[in-house]
Formats: structure tokens, sequence, C-alpha cells
């Protein structure tokens, strides 16, 4: 080894360069971009269209445009997650990770980049879809206080679930499997919840798993947070998965990452 | 079909060629069910070694079918549809969907790995490369009716309005499978990239399907949208198969609309698919 050594890894710099990184990988890949963005802002459009005065007869569209929001801005940020995921397991196979262990970096760098990376392109998300659900007659009625909250409950959630996402990704064994499997889970807790239709209208057997569904409270958070309500509840229960997905997928996902480091 | 690489009758059989004749002359004549019958085994196999076409065939359209009836029931039979009824064509046509979506994919595939450029100097029928794909997708599809329409029997779905209808039911969906998906494997051809060619098939596919009458009702959508939504081809699809579904709906009008439909945009897309897959891009 030469007498001169590598310059010693600054982790906030690191962490900025794989953010960057993270974030023009997503820009660039169409799968994430139409999931973050359009699949909620054409969910918002077609679902309020074609389903309002169904589960609502008497309301008006601008109504449903405020009953189903959160649960898009939801369903954006966990199927473009799940591409993130895809993304950190390619990385793995690929051989860019590899040459990343090569470089002087910080170790954290690369699993930061991925997580700050998602709650960015999450924050994109929840802005856009209500940028167009103001349009479409989306209203605040709260403190600006709560509405701060109402931003702040999805990215929370988001980044719990940018952590299962990543975990997942890396101890999955082949991409696409996972991939096709986590998107009809998605699809599955997407819907059994209180997102397009109130509790009492889902049959029996439902009712029990949208109770505890976490897509249910963080919907329900965000609607309190946005029209006023019980608020405590739902954004206890949103918190306590948010941070649950957290401690253990991040613990589940540095793990992984670690054991992959001598070769 | 377009027997490039033939010249007359003398070319089927396989009589020496004598010297000096140009050595196209020795090809034997291409045979368009064949070759597209052999391509269209390449890709089920190809489909059947992904989990994702797996999933996407019959994991998919189930949950769905499961989630819609779940979560729309009640709102729907307040508003007075009897939603087993009214669903299954309208998750048959997801899938219809969903198997284009992944046909477009394929062709992409097949584009951008060099398949394509492989296949145009081969001396088979012109059409055959669509032809297979189509074989293929419309095998996909008919796996996916065959879970399908037990689940909606469960539900409460019933082939009421006798077998013949039901036949015809199966025929619709066939000949609307055959037409999507010609109409994808030009996109997906003309995409070249498979990622491109996944993110603009849903493209096509979230407007087309989701602002039909498939899931709800026409008369729910706003009014200015209501005749874009009752006019469209989807709707138009839906309604014929809810009409050779339904006892005593008169089907002649829904179906001859519906074929009004498909067959055009059959033959626009057989003549693109042809035409793309002649040029060098």
């Amino acid at each position: 080894m030469s007498p001169r050594t590598a310059a010693r890894p600054n982790a906030v710099r690191d962490a900025l360069v794989m953010i960057g990184h993270s974030v023009t990988v997503a820009r660039r890949t169409p799968t994430t971009v139409l999931s973050a963005t359009f699949l909620p802002i054409i969910l918002l459009l077609t679902m309020t269209a074609s389903f309002a005065k169904i589960v609502n007869p008497d309301g008006s569209y601008a109504d449903y445009v405020n009953w189903v929001l959160p649960l898009l801005v939801v369903m954006g940020i966990v199927f473009s997650s799940l591409t993130t995921g895809i993304a950190a397991h390619q990385d793995l196979h690929s051989g860019l990770d590899d040459r990343l262990r090569t470089l002087p970096m910080a170790r954290s760098a690369p699993l930061v980049g991925r997580i700050v990376g998602d709650a960015i392109r999450n924050l994109v998300t929840v802005l856009v879809v209500v940028a167009l659900g103001v349009v479409l007659g989306f209203r605040f009625d709260t403190s600006l206080f709560a509405i701060a909250g109402f931003f702040a409950v999805p990215l929370v959630f988001g980044v719990g679930f940018a952590w299962l996402a990543v975990a997942v990704g890396l101890r999955a064994a082949t991409a696409e499997n996972v991939e096709s499997w986590l998107n009809a889970a998605l699809l599955v807790v997407s819907f059994l919840s209180t997102g397009f239709v109130p509790q009492h209208d889902l049959p029996g057997w439902a009712q029990p798993i949208a109770e505890v569904n976490p897509v249910s409270s963080v919907v329900e958070a965000m609607r309190t947070l946005a029209h006023g309500g019980a608020v405590a509840g739902p954004l206890l229960s949103s918190l306590v998965w948010s941070t649950g997905l957290t401690a253990v997928c991040s613990v589940l996902a540095v793990r992984s990452y670690r054991r992959r480091a001598p070769r | 079909m377009t027997p490039r690489g033939t010249v007359g009758a003398g070319a089927a059989d396989s009589r020496p060629v004598p010297a000096g004749t140009a050595p196209t002359a020795r090809l034997p004549r291409p045979l368009l069910l064949l070759d597209s019958a052999l391509l269209g085994g390449r890709h089920l196999r190809l489909m059947g070694r992904r989990p994702a076409s797996i999933v996407g065939a019959i994991v998919l359209p189930m949950v769905f079918t499961l989630l819609f009836f779940a979560v729309f029931q009640r709102p729907m039979a307040r508003a007075g549809v009897d939603y087993a009824q009214y669903l299954l064509p309208a998750v048959i046509i997801q899938a219809v969907f969903f198997t284009g979506g992944a046909a477009a994919v394929l062709a992409a595939e097949d584009a951008a790995g060099g398949l394509l450029r492989r296949l145009r100097c081969l001396p088979i029928a012109r059409a055959a490369p669509v032809g297979g794909l189509l074989i293929a997708d419309v095998v996909r599809v008919l796996i996916s009716m065959v879970v399908l329409i037990p689940i909606g029997m469960v539900l409460g779905f019933r082939f009421a309005a006798g077998l013949i209808a039901a036949a015809g039911f199966v025929a619709v969906v066939g000949l609307f499978a055959v037409t999507l998906c010609a109409g994808y494997v030009v996109l997906g051809w003309w995409a070249g990239r498979p990622e491109g060619a996944e993110a603009s098939a849903n493209l096509v596919y979230f407007p087309l399907l989701l602002l039909s009458n498939a899931f709800t009702t026409a008369a729910a959508f706003p009014d200015w949208l209501e005749p874009v939504v009752r006019n469209q081809p989807i709707t138009r699809v839906a309604d014929a198969l809810r009409a050779l579904s339904t006892a005593g709906a008169a089907t002649a009008r829904p179906v001859l609309i519906a074929l009004g439909w498909l067959v055009p945009l059959l033959l626009l897309f057989g003549l693109l698919a042809a035409r793309t897959f002649g040029r060098r891009r």
C-alpha cells in the first residue's frame, strides 16, 4: 500500500452525490415517473369522473376529490417506491454497487442516497397530486399547522415504505419475480382500505382488514388534517406504522447490504 | 401474405434449380400459418418462463376482480347495478389490456434485441412476426378467461343469454384481443425499447379503460364526458359482451357496433404491423 492514502470520505458530501444519482435515475426511468406522477394523476381524474356519483350520489365531483385524494397520494408513493426497490436490486447485481465499494466513499452513502432520493420523489408526488386536486376542487379547511401535517404524514410513511422496498430489493433473488408479486400485494392494501369508499361500504370480511391497514391510517390522518375531525387516532397509528417499518426494514436493509461487503 | 423471395410456382417444390438462377429462387414458399405458429410457440415459451407474465395473466386479473367487487359492490347495488354480472366483461377486457401491454414489451424486446432484423432476412411470411405474437396473445387471453369466468360465476355472474350467445361472447373477446394486441405490437415495435413500450402501453390503457363504462355506468360520468364514454370503442365492446351475457337483451345492434369498431381497427393495425416490420429502423 502506498503511503499516500485516499482522502477521508465525507459522509454528507458522498450522500449528496448518491442522492443526486437516485434522483437522476428516477427522472430517467419511465416506470418510476409513471407511477410517481402519471398514475396518481390519471387515477384522480378517472376515479373521480367514474365513481364519484356511485360512491356518494348526493355529493359533487369535488367532494369525491377531497375524499379520494389522500389514497392516490399514498398509491403514488408505494407504487413508485417499488421501482426504487428494483433499482437497489439491479445496482447490487449489475456491478454498480461493487464499483461504489471500491471508491473512497462513505459506506452509508448508497443507502442514504436511496432513501433521501425516494423522499424527494415522494414530495414531488404529493405536490403534483395536491396541485391538480386544488384545480379540481380540493380544499383545506384547517390551520397551517395541520396542513403542514397533511404533507408530512405521507412523506414520513414514504420513508418507512422506502426502507421496506430497499430491504426487499436487496434480499430478493430475482427482481422481476418480487416486483410482480409485490405489485399485486400493493393493489390489495390500496383497495382494501378506506381510501375509495367508506368503511361501512366494504363487505363484512374486508372491514377488519381496512381497519388495521396502514394505508387506511395514513389516508384517515391526511383527511382529518385537511378537513378536520378526530386526528389523534389515525395520526398515531400511521406514525407507529411508519416508525415500525423504518426500524425493522432499515436494520434488515443495512444488514443485507453489509453482508455483501467482503468479496 | 407476401411471398417474399419466391419466383412463381416453380419455387414451391424442391427440384434442383439450374445454376445461374438468382439465389432467391431456391427458397421455399413461406407459409403464413406455419411461420406464425412457430413464432407464437416461441412467445408462449418465453411467457411461461416469466413469473411476471403468469402474474399478469392470472393473478392480477383475479386480484382486480375480487378487489373491484369487494370495494364497489355495495355502492353499485345502491345505483341499481348487479355488479357481479356487470364486472366480469370489464375484468376480461382489462386482462386483454394486460396481455396487450405484455405483447408491446415482447415486441419491443424483439426489436431491440435484433430478432426482428434477423426475421427480416429469413424467407418467412411477412405477416408471421405479428401473427406469432397474436397467436400467443389469444392463448394467453383464453387462459385469463378460463380463470376469470369461474370466479365471476362464484360471485354471481351468469351467461344468461344461452350457449350460442356465450360462444359469441368468447368470439368477441377473441376478436377484441387480436385487434388490441395488434395495435400494441405496432406500438412496441415503434417504441423499440421495452421500458418505453411499457410506459406508452400504460398511457393508452388507463384513459381508454377507465374512461369507459367497463367498471362503472356511463351515467355516472360528468355530463360533458358522458357522450365520449358512451361511444368509445372499449365501451362498445363492453356493451356487446354484456348484451351477450344478459337474458333477453337485444344482441344484434351492440355486437354489430362493436364489430364496426374492431374490424376496421384490426385491418389498420395489421397494415401498420406489416409496414413496420418491412421497414428498417
